[in-house]
């Protein structure tokens, strides 16, 4: 445990929205949430709208207080730093975001943007920062005529490059990248993601990578998380969860994306009904109003993770030595992989 | 996605030929009528025909002749010099006034914008207090525990438009707030004040100097009114607001000695407006293109 | 007409016939051609693809079809027929009658499509008062009606409610509602999923091949994404840069597809299955419409050019039922 990087443990984050000035009505984003990453790794969380994955990012980058919970980075505790420690600690964690248009300020030029970060923490001379950006720009792969353009007059690929020069020029350790291609075509979404696989290697870089897009999540993943409404259901290696799922949302995840194989199509879709509003959030376990497993236990009881293989964990009652009996061959494991 | 950005750089020449400078007209007939109140007020020494203080109790009350191309007012005095003077008081008062309000207001709409919160509940609750006099009032009742002079006119319309400045600048800041480059900026680990200075300010600066713009109107139009009731200029300086207070008293014998102040204010105030539209227009869409 | 749109045809009248259809963008000097010569037919029953990434003239020629271009926008030639009647020639009077009566759309974003002030039930059931001349109250039943036939859940209260309580997923299904409102021959789908998470994107893409096998109406489904292509469509037409560059019968060009740009395409596309291969990225970017280059579009980006590449390609046989544009194909050279 002591090489992960990353540590988030019984992470918990409620928002207080809305209603009236004595009933503000609680939204809980995240809830009792468990992940490690070990350096030089890449995490991957996956989920949809309403997952969390957002505040998650937020947390790590301690741009946000949990509720619960803690995040260590390096062992130590993120918010029991002092102003001067977290100052350096910035340097270590950096992000690339998803909406390249505002993620610049438009009064900037490349160079400004690019440098910001340098000026910050007070990184060299005038004429090695110049010396800085400039490769920064050229492990991204654009060159020195960039830097006195606008971002707003590159394109959507470009912009991301220079978010992504923007996110080394500190030598981090750890990026956080929350959806970076979702805004992206997918011929600009391949070379961005074979970017960050290429100064992952040569940096030797940690990533927490979010994307909705499963097919993203497996090219730049080791591990791959679950989300689903504020808790992790599912995480292991990216390979075996993909192939061989153990919760039911996970497997409804990957049936559900349309494949681009038109010899398999029109396979019987689980009807999954709306997602519950997160104000309400059901109980038991939160995928139980939709779930084609459900039983009458998972309205009340809420499953923890339970491992089933290496590195390998899911969280539902049919892993439980209880249920296992009630669980379908493809859930218990010792089933052929899911029809991929 | 702008099929525009996509058609690449182009020369200085190409660019200037492509600006369309119909749209241009307000930004250039306001500038022009400002431009030309500036310069009165600017070279009203070199400008002026004569003294505007000089008395020549002989020619009293003529109407516009070839000596006094506008006339004199009840002390002979000649009404064009002393319209002229006036016009620098009129654009100082201006400049100063806006000038305290702008920087007033807009540090404090940033700062309760930024911060949120307690700070800002306690900001924009006093300066609602302060919105809610009508502003002629509020002039009065400051001058009145500052004492009038002219300098004291400035402070208090200073102080009229600080909230107007500070609403403004705290729904822009808000507005910033929401892109992710703030987001971004605390990533990197940017401290709040150069966030507030380097990456906010820049940004909200747009809409706050069209507003001023129109402010500047406004400016001229309370310093006349404060020295019409006598609480601005005071005599034997003229400004258009003490002039119009003469004037009004005669209207049937010498009606130029109102009508010379407010054409001159019309002309200040109706610069200003065009001049403010015209900034408006000439910053938003340009900056959406991509130059 | 190749000889390959001949194969579909097979006595059939198409529903939707797009003639060499050339859209320009004014700008400048120069007019840009963002839809050049772009044919395309989709027939009774079918769902037609029409795919490519940003500035491939898609969404344009999707909106020419019942003139809602942007004012910048204007078509320049061609030609577009709904059952035989040219769309092309009507007045603006005819073409509204037209509009959500015969054919019918469904945004790419649903939120800003419907009035953030009018309630659901009022919105569904606007067509039958506009159309139809019917009775606001019946035609809110109609649209309670509508609502369930999208599987919404307790449609009577969803009625009642305003676009902003629903979720993305149900906003859309109440435009898809909305759009069938009065049983149109052609729902032409701009990019409908685009916006919405994987589970209530299959959801919404089941209900459009509901819609198909209930009313036998033709759409034309346009989108980014590969996968919906192989999951819905039945053909597809593979645009860039304004022109058509391949297209054919889904199963063929899945099977085999034999544009650079298509084959880039679908290299292109990471997927949850195991692979060890690269993602291959497309070196260069798709050319703006003010500066189209004389030969093939793609060709500087193209790893397989060649002198030729210099003169534009015609569509040339692949295959039955498979087309493409690229002279690889001339003499056997694939």
């Amino acid at each position: 445990m002591s090489d992960a990087l990353l540590q988030v443990k019984g992470v918990g984050k409620t928002f207080a929205l809305g209603g009236t000035l004595w009933g503000r009505r609680q939204l809980r984003a995240l809830d009792q949430v468990d992940l490690e990453i070990a350096r030089a790794q890449s995490l991957g969380i996956v989920g949809e709208s309403g997952s969390g994955k957002s505040t998650l990012c937020r947390i790590v980058l301690r741009l946000l207080r949990p509720s619960a919970g803690q995040v260590l980075f390096e062992g130590l505790d993120l918010w029991a730093r002092s102003a001067h420690e977290m100052r350096q600690l910035r340097r270590q964690m950096q992000a690339v975001f998803q909406d390249t248009a505002s993620t610049f300020n438009p009064r900037h030029t490349v160079r400004s943007a690019l440098l910001a970060p340098l000026e910050v923490h007070r990184i060299g001379t005038a004429r090695t920062r110049a010396a800085l950006v400039e490769e920064a720009l050229h492990h991204v792969g654009l060159d020195a005529r960039f830097l006195s353009r606008h971002p707003h007059t590159l394109s959507g690929g470009q912009r991301q490059r220079v978010a992504i020069a923007r996110a080394i020029i500190l030598r981090p350790s750890l990026v956080v990248a929350d959806e970076p291609t979702s805004a992206l075509d997918v011929s600009v979404q391949a070379m961005i993601l074979n970017l960050f696989k290429t100064i992952q290697r040569d940096f030797g870089l940690t990533y927490l990578f979010v994307s909705h897009n499963l097919g993203v999540i497996r090219y730049v993943s080791d591990v791959v998380a679950v989300m689903y409404l504020g808790r992790v259901v599912e995480v292991g290696p990216v390979g075996r969860v993909f192939s061989s799922p153990r919760h039911p949302y996970t497997r409804a995840l990957l049936e559900a994306i349309p494949r681009a194989d038109p010899s398999k199509r029109q396979r019987d879709l689980p009807v999954l009904g709306e997602l519950p509003s997160a104000y309400r959030m059901p109980s038991g376990c939160r995928f139980h109003p939709r779930c084609p497993l459900a039983m009458d236990i998972c309205a009340q009881e809420d499953p923890p993770l339970y491992p089933v293989g290496d590195g390998h964990s899911a969280a539902c009652l049919l892993h439980d030595p209880r249920f296992v009996a009630a669980a379908p061959a493809w859930i218990s494991g010792g089933a052929k992989p899911v029809n991929v | 996605m702008s099929i525009h950005a996509a058609a690449g750089p182009r020369s200085p020449g190409e660019r200037l030929a492509q600006i369309p400078w119909k749209r241009y007209r307000l930004l250039v007939i306001g500038g022009a009528l400002v431009g030309i109140v500036v310069l009165a007020a600017a070279f009203a020494d070199v400008i002026s025909p004569s003294s505007p203080y000089e008395i020549d109790v002989t020619n009293r009350l003529q109407p516009p002749s070839r000596t006094h191309w506008l006339g004199t007012d009840e002390f002979g005095r000649d009404v064009l010099s002393r319209a002229v003077h006036a016009a620098r008081i009129s654009v100082k008062v201006a400049v100063v006034a806006v000038s305290v309000g702008l920087t007033g207001g807009t540090l404090i709409g940033i700062t309760a914008g930024y911060f949120g919160g307690v700070v800002d509940l306690v900001l924009m609750r006093s300066m609602e207090l302060l919105f809610s006099f009508p502003a002629i009032l509020l002039a009065i009742v400051l001058m009145a525990v500052l004492g009038t002079s002219v300098l004291n006119a400035m402070v208090a319309i200073g102080i009229i438009f600080i909230p107007g400045f500070s609403r403004l600048a705290r729904a822009a800041t808000q507005e910033v707030l929401r892109q992710q480059y703030i987001e971004a900026a605390h990533t990197i680990g940017m401290s709040d004040r150069r966030i507030l200075l380097g990456e906010i300010l820049p940004n909200v600066i747009t809409p706050l100097l069209v507003e001023a713009m129109a402010a500047f109107a406004y400016a001229v139009l309370l310093e006349s009114s404060l020295s019409f009731l006598g609480l601005g200029a005071q005599p034997p300086e003229p400004s258009w607001g003490n002039m119009l207070n003469t004037g009004r008293g005669f209207m049937d014998q010498a009606p130029w000695l109102g009508v010379v102040p407010g054409l001159a204010m019309f002309i200040a105030v109706l610069g200003f407006n065009l001049l403010g539209d015209g900034l408006r227009d000439f910053l938003d869409p340009h900056l959406r293109d991509g130059a | 007409m190749s000889t390959a749109e001949s194969d579909r045809r097979s006595g059939q009248r198409a529903v939707l016939e797009i003639d060499h259809l050339t859209v320009e963008l004014a700008g400048g000097r120069r007019a840009a051609r963002v839809v050049d010569d772009v044919s395309l037919a989709v027939f009774p029953r079918e769902i037609v693809g029409l795919i490519g990434e940003s500035g491939s003239g898609k969404t344009m020629t999707a909106l020419s079809i019942l003139r809602l271009l942007p004012r910048a926008a204007s078509i320049a030639g061609g030609e577009i027929r709904l059952g035989g009647a040219s769309l092309t020639s009507m007045s603006e009077a005819e073409l509204r009658r037209i509009r959500g009566r015969r054919i019918a759309m469904i945004p790419q974003n649903p939120m800003s499509a419907m009035n953030p002030v009018l309630r659901i039930g009022a919105q569904v059931g606007e067509p039958y008062v506009l159309h139809r001349g019917v009775r606001w109250t019946d035609a809110v039943a109609q649209a309670v009606r509508l609502l369930r036939d999208v599987h919404l859940p307790l449609p009577e209260e969803r009625a009642v409610e305003y676009p902003h309580q629903f979720s993305g997923g149900m906003q859309q299904r109440a435009m898809t509602a909305m759009a069938i409102a009065l049983e149109p021959q052609l729902l032409i789908a701009d990019e409908p999923t685009t916006a919405l998470d994987v589970t209530i994107q299959a959801q919404v893409l089941r209900l459009l091949l509901e819609i198909r096998d209930r009313h036998g109406t033709a759409t034309l489904l346009i989108t980014h994404d590969l996968g919906v292509i192989a999951e819905m469509c039945d053909w597809v037409y593979v645009m860039y840069a304004g022109r058509i560059l391949e297209q054919g019968s889904v199963e063929r060009i899945f099977a085999r597809p034999s544009h650079p740009y298509t084959q880039a395409l679908m290299r292109a596309t990471p997927t949850v299955d195991a692979t060890d291969a690269d993602l291959a990225s497309i070196p260069g970017s798709i050319p703006s419409p003010f500066e189209l280059p004389a030969g093939c579009r793609f060709a500087d980006r193209c790893p397989s050019r060649f002198e030729r590449c210099e003169r534009e390609p015609l569509l040339l046989d692949v295959e039955a039922s498979h087309s493409a544009r690229c002279w690889l194909l001339e003499d056997g050279r694939e």
